[in-house]
C-alpha cells in the first residue's frame, strides 16, 4: 500500500502546518490547491524559517522559460485566478545522511486567457534532520475559501 | 482505503557504491511504472552528469530518444538526441565540488509500459548545490520497442554512491 494521506487542512489561514510527520515512509507529497497567492509564500521545515539555509532553482516561468534564484523555498501564485497547484515531493526525507532536497511543480492561470505560470523547482535544505513537521506561510496571501493542503507518505514496500 | 500506485520494489545502493540501479522481473500488472531517485554520482571531479536508463535490451541497440530542458542556476540549456542506445532523461549530481550530503531527486514515469507498442518516457529532476548551481527540469524520451518492459538499468558516469535510492512504484489498473 502506498500514498497514505497523513492530514489535511481545508482552513483559510494564511499558515498551515504538519507536525509529528510520520518516519515510517521513503517519501512525502505536498500537495495544496489555493486561490490566493499575495506575495511570495515558503515553505519551511522543522520551525527552520532561516532563509539562507534553503537553496532553489526554478525551471520555467510566465508564459516563457526562465530561471529565477532564491534563497528559500519559494512559491507563488495568482490573486484572481480560480486555482493555483503545487505539488511537493521530498524522497528520503527522514534519512540524516542527507541534505534534503524537494522537487516541486507548480500551474496557475490567471484566468486572463493570455497569462499563465508553469514551472518546476528544486529545493535544497542544507539539514541532515529527518523531516518531522512543515509550515506553508501564505506571506498575506491564504489559502482562499475553496482552498485545500494535503500531506502524503509514500511507503516502500 | 483507496489504492491506486503500489510499491514493486526499492533499492538503495550499498557501501563502496554501484555501477547501476537494476530493477529485473517487472510485474505486468499495472498501467505506468514510476521511478522515485534520490541519487548522486560519484564522478568526480565532475559537477553534473547525465543519468542514463536502459531497459532490457541494454546498450545493443539505437532504439532510443530523448529531449530535455533545463536550467543551471545561471541559464537554460536544451539537448536532445534520437537514435542512440541509452535514454538520458535527467541529470545526476556529481560528488564533484559539492557537499556530500546532497543527492538529486529525479521522478521517471513510464506509460503504459505492457503495451505492444513504442513507449514514452516522461521524466522531472531536480538537484540543487548550496550555491546558485542547479539541474532542474523536464525531459521526454522513447523506447522504440514493442516488448512490455520488464527490467529497467540505471546508471551514471562512473556509478553511484552509497545511500542512493530508486523506489520502483506501479499504478494499478483497477481495484480502487
Amino acid at each position: 500500500m502506498t500514498m497514505i494521506p497523513i492530514a489535511s487542512f481545508a482552513t483559510n489561514g494564511t499558515t498551515q502546518g504538519f507536525t509529528n510527520i510520520p518516519q515510517n515512509f521513503v517519501s512525502l507529497q505536498l500537495r495544496i490547491s489555493y486561490t490566493n497567492g499575495a506575495g511570495f509564500q515558503n515553505i519551511y521545515f522543522n520551525g527552520d524559517n532561516t532563509a539562507t539555509n534553503y537553496y532553489s532553482n526554478q525551471y520555467g516561468g510566465e508564459n516563457s522559460a526562465i530561471n529565477l534564484y532564491y534563497g528559500n523555498f519559494p512559491f507563488i501564485g495568482y490573486t484572481t485566478g480560480p486555482v493555483n497547484s503545487y505539488i511537493v515531493d521530498i524522497p528520503d526525507y527522514n534519512l540524516t545522511s542527507k541534505y534534503k532536497t524537494a522537487l516541486a511543480s507548480f500551474v496557475g492561470d490567471n484566468n486572463s486567457g493570455s497569462t499563465s505560470l508553469v514551472t518546476k523547482t528544486a529545493v535544497l535544505w542544507t539539514s541532515t534532520a529527518a523531516i518531522t513537521s512543515l509550515a506553508v506561510n501564505f506571506n498575506g496571501g491564504a489559502i482562499g475559501a475553496t482552498g485545500v493542503i494535503s500531506l502524503y507518505g509514500w511507503t516502500g514496500q | 482505503m483507496s489504492v491506486f500506485i503500489e510499491p514493486i520494489s526499492r533499492v538503495v545502493v550499498p557501501s563502496g557504491g554501484s555501477t547501476t540501479i537494476a530493477f529485473n522481473n517487472i510485474p505486468q500488472n499495472y498501467t505506468d511504472l514510476i521511478f522515485v531517485m534520490s541519487a548522486r554520482s560519484s564522478y568526480s571531479p565532475g559537477t553534473w552528469a547525465d543519468g542514463y536508463l536502459n531497459f532490457q535490451d541494454g546498450t545493443g541497440t539505437t532504439n532510443y530518444s530523448w529531449l530535455k530542458g533545463d536550467t543551471t542556476g545561471y541559464g537554460t540549456e536544451n539537448y536532445n538526441t534520437l537514435n542512440t542506445n541509452v535514454l538520458s532523461p535527467y541529470s545526476a549530481i556529481c560528488t564533484g565540488t559539492y557537499n556530500a550530503n546532497i543527492f538529486g531527486v529525479a521522478i521517471i514515469t513510464i506509460t503504459n509500459y505492457t503495451s505492444s507498442t513504442n513507449k514514452s518516457i516522461i521524466s522531472e529532476w531536480g538537484a540543487q548545490d548550496a550555491s546558485q548551481n542547479a539541474r532542474v527540469g523536464f525531459g521526454a524520451g522513447l523506447w522504440r520497442n514493442s516488448a512490455a518492459v520488464t527490467s529497467a538499468s540505471f546508471g551514471v558516469a562512473t556509478g553511484w554512491v552509497a545511500g542512493s535510492s530508486v523506489t520502483l512504484y506501479g499504478r494499478i489498473k483497477q481495484g480502487i
